[in-house]
């Protein structure tokens, strides 16, 4: 037994990841079906953007970069699919550089399939640098502050721009991104003043910084990490080829049944020892 | 069908992920290789991005219009001058130039932070003092919520006070109590950390068996 707890605690850590990749890559070559519940954040988040009027668009900040894709691409591509299904027009900005071309990407590989057109139900505004002031300047004159998409057409002459002129336009704000601060400046400069709906797509890490904001309604809903982009797939009910989110999940399980197992098991070892030291 | 564009990036995608995986295993070449390609590429995307999106169509061509048709524009010379007194932090004999811009950056940061905490914060206040006055509130989860929540406020507050010394039994268990609630909320913080870091794992997971390997659909 003292073996064991003394192996336990000096196991090379490269075995450990073993554990965890082998943990994670069978529920992907054995497909499994693990239940996945719809967080009321997650349902929220889908009923604001449903639910904008008609006449107005969705900003959409894909403000994420290659480093925290794997959760941000796939809550990416399930709110475009969401935005071509209904219908709903919506215009892509960052703050941060990566970010507009990766889900143009991805605008792009889901506008075949739901038939949408480029400058009539999306347009790309870019990557926008000058942070709170450019959002001030953003919410009084669209026009004025973005000048041209990123295929070079004056945003007057984009056609679902027209008649967009400010920020009273716009039904909802979705950000999707890593950077709490990115979130914070919204709230201050968007939600705030002007009380457009704001959304909130954010990595795991930084969901517990954002549960706050959504209890004082300053986000009208919130998806956290790649569970949420699953759960959004649950909502719109994808099909097994197009939820890659959802198929993850059961990856996610057992790698958390792993780690909790480790856990255990490494505190219990611990503890035997120390009581067995004393 | 892919490509053969798209077989090369896959191809290319698997190699980059797998070479920085190495570094679980250890410390490698192949490992620093693919690492300093990919900041190597974001800097670089970075600075075309910046150039052209921002630097030119804000400053470069309103200025060169300026000096062709003698407008206003001509003025934007001036960020010219004005942004290369950052630089100047270079300089030992010159640094005093660069606490101008610094002191200017500060002042208008400052005031903006003041503007955009107080639209953050303020409703915040707002919804826990609301959640404070509906501590009796009629229905028991609600009440049970509110009462946590405020409860939790109170003990953490008590524990960040440090104008005196925590003795009397009172303060120290609240204070206590205030610790361990910190606790589970760095607790609630690394089981996100976790599912953030698996989410990415599984990300590339799947992109090697299914893309790259086709060993899953």
């Amino acid at each position: 037994m003292k073996n064991f707890l003394v192996l336990i605690q000096q196991v090379d850590r490269r075995w450990l990841y073993l554990a965890l990749a082998l943990s994670i890559a069978v529920p992907i070559l054995v497909p499994m079906n693990l239940p996945l519940f719809i967080n009321t954040e997650t349902r929220n988040f889908y009923l604001a953007v449903d639910n904008i009027p008609a006449d107005k668009i969705v900003i959409l900040m894909p403000e994420w970069d290659p480093s925290v894709q794997g959760e941000l691409s796939p809550q990416t591509q399930a709110v475009i699919r969401h935005l071509f299904k209904k219908k709903i027009k919506f215009a892509i900005i960052a703050r941060n550089p990566q970010g507009p071309k990766l889900a143009e990407d991805i605008a792009e590989n889901l506008s075949e399939i739901y038939e949408a057109e480029y400058g009539k139900d999306w347009c790309n505004w870019g990557y926008k640098a000058g942070g709170v002031l450019m959002l001030q300047a953003l919410a009084k004159d669209i026009y004025e502050t973005i000048k041209k998409d990123t295929r070079e057409t004056p945003i007057e002459n984009v056609p679902m721009m027209q008649g967009v002129r400010d920020i009273k336009s716009v039904g909802v704000v979705v950000c999707i991104t890593g950077y709490v601060g990115f979130i914070d400046s919204l709230i201050g400069f968007i939600q705030g003043p002007y009380n457009v709906p704001l959304v909130y797509g954010c990595t795991a890490v930084s969901a517990p910084s954002a549960y706050p904001y959504l209890d004082s309604m300053q986000l009208a809903g919130m998806l956290v990490g790649m569970r949420g982009a699953a759960e959004y797939e649950n909502i719109l009910g994808l099909s097994v080829s197009e939820a890659r989110a959802t198929k993850a999940m059961n990856s996610q399980s057992l790698g958390h049944m792993l780690v909790i197992f480790l856990i255990i098991i490494g505190n219990f070892a611990f503890l035997r020892r120390k009581r067995g030291a004393e | 069908m892919s490509s053969g564009l798209d077989l090369t990036g896959i191809w290319i995608a698997a190699l980059c992920t797998i070479g920085i995986y190495s570094f679980l295993y250890k410390e490698n070449p192949f490992y620093r290789l693919f690492e300093h390609i990919y900041l190597g590429l974001m800097v670089g995307y970075g600075i075309v991005l910046t150039w052209r999106e921002f630097l030119k169509p804000k400053w470069w061509e309103p200025m060169i219009s300026g000096f062709r048709e003698g407008n206003a524009g001509i003025l934007w010379i001036l960020a010219f001058f004005i942004g290369t007194l950052w630089y100047f932090q270079y300089s030992k004999k010159y640094q005093w130039l660069s606490r101008l811009i610094m002191g200017l950056f500060m002042g208008a940061g400052a005031g903006m932070a003041f503007k955009g905490i107080f639209n953050s914060i303020m409703p915040q206040v707002t919804s826990t003092a609301e959640r404070s006055l509906n501590i009796f509130s009629l229905d028991l989860g609600t009440w049970f919520t509110n009462l946590i929540f405020v409860a939790t406020i109170v003990v953490v507050m008590t524990y960040f006070f440090f104008s005196f010394e925590h003795r009397h039994s009172g303060v120290k268990i609240t204070a206590k109590i205030g610790r361990l609630m910190l606790m589970v909320t760095f607790g609630a913080i690394f089981g996100n950390t976790i599912m953030a870091r698996i989410s990415l794992v599984i990300d590339r997971f799947q992109f090697l068996l299914i893309n790259w390997l086709h060993l899953a659909h």
